[in-house]
């Protein structure tokens, strides 16, 4: 976080983490274009020319909170493909924040499984638990067949009781709802950071 | 502190007008402050510069290579210098390719002295919102969305 006096800015960084193909840049993609275009930058993508992300997808967005001030939202998302590990490690550290978008279809289950252990073990390495972040888990791609139930996505991922949302990213279904709940997370941490 | 920042770039890039622009990123990618030629997007300058510290950093951990000091991308016609700021981020500027490089480096190379210091120091969130932290808890983006 970067607290910014002069310009009554606070900066905040929220990762989106999942496996790939689970639809991270499309969560991206959705906010970008929804989002009035005073409110937010340009989408910037390093991909690779099958379009796949590459290094990362990052989006700034700006709200304002009342009184002049504003907090400025860097939005990134990591590649999902198994071999760009060491990228995933890299766009993660700092984060305030992070939304795992999980891919509800059963096939994936596995997948899922290995990137948010992965993740786990990044935070650890960085010095911070899972438990201290603030994390909201996405269970994406509901309109699919032959799914995951909510009970068998929260036995596979959610065992300490994280807030989730169901979407559908493609639809920008639960897209907003998502992040508005990260970011109110990320910015009541924020606030009980500063009032110890 | 960011205001601080800017007038350090806008300095650096009055003194040496071979800069074509410059801009300060922090260790977690986020863009601090930036003095950019005209054209430039801010948000991709910012994030070519997080993507070029984290793999810069990374590869010297790698070759066990030490703290990060500069990152060179030559262009045909511009060359990008990513300049270290101890461990809180780094400086990019941009300069024509045939510029005397020597020069430009030992003023990048104060001025990232000087904003190692202003980058340490601890912001306090109280410090803009003073007591009324309320403030931060009655958004929606739902509110500033566009037309469909």
């Amino acid at each position: 976080m970067v607290v910014d006096i002069a310009k009554r800015e606070i900066n905040v960084k929220i990762v989106y983490y999942g496996p790939a193909v689970s639809g991270k840049t499309t969560n991206l993609i959705v906010i970008h274009k929804k989002l009035k275009p005073e409110h937010r930058g340009e989408m910037v993508s390093i991909d690779t020319k099958g379009e796949r992300t590459l290094f990362f997808d990052f989006l700034p967005v700006e709200v304002p909170i009342g009184g002049g001030f504003k907090v400025r939202f860097h939005l990134y998302t990591v590649p999902g493909q198994y071999f760009y590990k060491t990228s995933r490690k890299l766009v993660l550290k700092g984060a305030d924040g992070i939304v795992f978008v999980a891919d509800s279809q059963r096939s994936r289950a596995e997948e899922n499984k290995v990137i948010f252990r992965e993740m786990k073990e990044f935070l650890a390495e960085q010095g911070t638990s899972i438990d201290e972040i603030p994390l909201v888990l996405q269970y994406n791609k509901r309109d699919l067949q032959d799914i995951m139930s909510i009970e068998e996505m929260n036995k596979l991922l959610n065992d300490k009781g994280y807030p989730y949302i169901e979407s559908v990213a493609s639809q920008g279904k639960g897209v907003f709802e998502t992040l508005d709940l990260i970011s109110k997370l990320v910015l009541k941490s924020v606030l009980q950071k500063a009032r110890v | 502190m960011n205001n601080q920042v800017e007038q350090i770039l806008k300095s650096l890039v009055k003194k040496n007008p071979q800069i074509k622009s410059a801009a300060v990123v922090n260790s977690e990618g986020i863009l601090i402050a930036s003095h950019l030629f005209p054209g430039t997007n801010e948000s991709s300058f910012g994030a070519m510069s997080a993507a070029l510290l984290g793999l810069g950093e990374h590869t010297l951990q790698e070759i066990k290579g030490g703290k990060l000091r500069e990152i060179y991308v030559r262009g045909e016609d511009m060359m990008l210098v990513v300049v270290g700021i101890s461990n809180v981020g780094v400086i990019t500027i941009t300069v024509d390719s045939e510029a005397p490089l020597g020069v430009i480096l030992v003023e990048v190379r104060k001025a990232a002295e000087v904003l190692s210091n202003l980058l340490s120091q601890q912001q306090d969130i109280t410090e803009i919102l003073g007591s009324d932290l309320s403030l931060l808890e009655g958004f929606s983006f739902k509110d500033i969305l566009g037309e469909e």
